[in-house]
């Protein structure tokens, strides 16, 4: 039996992974998903500081490769943020983010009636990560000429309204963990910080929403679930957290498991090293 | 129609990166490769752009100081030349000076001194306190000069902090990459096959 359990052809590890995570898909299971403080507090933080009119900065910082996680997130937040009535400028820092700003810009204009270059607006990929975000801080009307579509910046109302990062109460940063933008974006006096990261880079940025840098801060696609139960909009992350959670309950399985094997061959190499 | 095709695109390549599960196939090699080839072509694309949009443009419309990073940027291309090589470390210290003047200026402040500044705290409840003794601890541990037996148990804590740490790190990442599956398998059900949750 332990023989058998330590050579188990890996396949079949997968094929009960790819039916623990797929089946749920299908056939929803409506396991609880309780919500925690910590999206709870992160909700309230653009509940009770995002006044109408306020300018909020909405970061999106993703390759598709962490769209499953992150787009959800965008969705539930951006559609927050735009409820309150704020003013948002897209921002994109990683060459992979447009596709998300485009399609989160077409959301806020049909779904909230937003009008571009009034109360929303686009701006495009700007490279040098770090640097770039300290462009933003140094100079932020410096930094950008032209939108996301190649239109003349200074043709936009909102954008001739802006003066400085200052003007913003708010950077909201979707992003697949770095802390790249929050070193820069600390040093604006007064904006708040606000991030929605993978579950894998979650221990990055924990510390930073402990010590009070960050006034929100969600993980993966159960915080991204939680905050559509939040808004009343449950979505992609919410149908897929069935899945999510059969996956999760086969891996500690397989850790148990793989555990147990292992103590028993140590066990019985020690028995076999005795009797020598 | 073109969403179609792309959407039938996507679940070639999809279905082509899980068949890796069941072993090494042509067809997966394929698409990694594809995977690599489009990231870098982006990326190319996207860089090239930045050049020309934040560096070219202005230079030619007269913002002479422009000209500085563009002749730096080409000074890197003579590593590729043994006889010029040492060309290319000017802009490269140039690069590395900055960079650390970029990070250090905002790390010091939101990863030091905030970050300090967030473990005095009061030692009135049992989270507070194992949170200031983990963190005490674990930063002992990294005291290689101490290697008193007293201080065994003080050290030994913080270890047993990390290995937390590192539990809680690894089942994130599980967490994450569950995340990644599912969606991708949300992608092939419904809008590959576009069959509806519940049958």
């Amino acid at each position: 039996m332990l023989e058998k359990l330590n050579n188990l052809d890996v396949r079949i590890l997968y094929v009960l992974m790819v039916i623990a995570a797929t089946f749920p898909l299908l056939w929803p299971m409506g396991l609880p998903l309780p919500i925690s403080e910590q999206v709870k507090a992160s909700y309230n933080a653009i509940e009770t500081n995002i006044k109408p009119n306020d300018l909020v900065f909405f970061g999106i910082d993703f390759e598709p490769t962490q769209e499953a996680e992150l787009w959800p997130q965008v969705l539930a937040v951006g559609r927050h943020v735009a409820s309150k009535g704020a003013r948002m400028v897209l921002v994109n820092m990683i060459a992979g983010g447009f596709r998300y700003e485009e399609r989160i810009e077409d959301v806020l204009i049909k779904q909230f009636n937003m009008k571009y270059g009034v109360n929303l607006l686009s701006l495009p990929f700007s490279a040098g990560r770090e640097a770039a975000f300290q462009s933003i801080v140094a100079d932020f009307k410096g930094l950008y000429k032209v939108d996301y579509h190649g239109k003349t910046l200074t043709d936009f109302p909102l954008w001739n309204e802006i003066k400085s990062a200052k003007d913003f109460k708010m950077y909201v940063q979707i992003a697949d963990a770095p802390d790249w933008w929050l070193r820069p974006m600390s040093q604006v006096k007064g904006l708040l910080l606000w991030n929605g990261t993978v579950a894998s880079g979650a221990s990055t940025m924990a510390p930073l929403y402990q010590s009070g840098q960050m006034c929100g801060f969600i993980i993966g696609m159960s915080g991204g679930a939680e905050y559509e139960f939040l808004t009343k909009r449950p979505g992609p992350a919410a149908a897929a957290m069935d899945g999510q959670s059969m996956g999760h309950a086969l891996i500690i399985l397989f850790v148990i498991l793989g555990n147990i094997g292992y103590q028993m061959t140590k066990r019985k190499e020690a028995e076999a090293k005795k009797a020598r | 129609m073109g969403t179609a095709i792309g959407t039938w695109i996507g679940a070639f390549l999809t279905i082509g990166l899980f068949s890796w599960m069941y072993k090494e196939n042509a067809w997966f090699r394929v698409v990694e490769n594809i995977f690599v080839g489009a990231s870098l072509g982006h990326l190319a694309v996207t860089g090239y752009q930045s050049i020309v949009d934040i560096a070219w443009k202005p230079a030619l419309q007269g913002k002479a100081i422009m000209w500085l990073p563009l002749i730096g940027g080409f000074m890197l291309f003579s590593r590729w030349s043994r006889k010029y090589t040492w060309i290319s470390r000017v802009p490269m210290g140039f690069l590395v000076g900055t960079t650390a003047a970029v990070v250090m200026n905002g790390a010091i402040k939101a990863q030091l001194i905030e970050q300090a500044a967030a473990t005095m705290m009061k030692l009135n409840t049992i989270n507070n306190i194992i949170f200031v003794a983990v963190t005490l601890s674990a930063t002992i541990y990294f005291l290689f000069t101490l290697q008193s037996k007293k201080a065994e148990p003080v050290i030994n804590l913080g270890k047993y902090g990390m290995m937390i740490a590192f539990g809680a790190t690894f089942g994130q990442t599980v967490m994450s990459r569950i995340s990644l599956f599912t969606g991708r398998m949300q992608f092939l059900l419904f809008e590959w096959l576009k069959l509806t949750p519940g049958g």
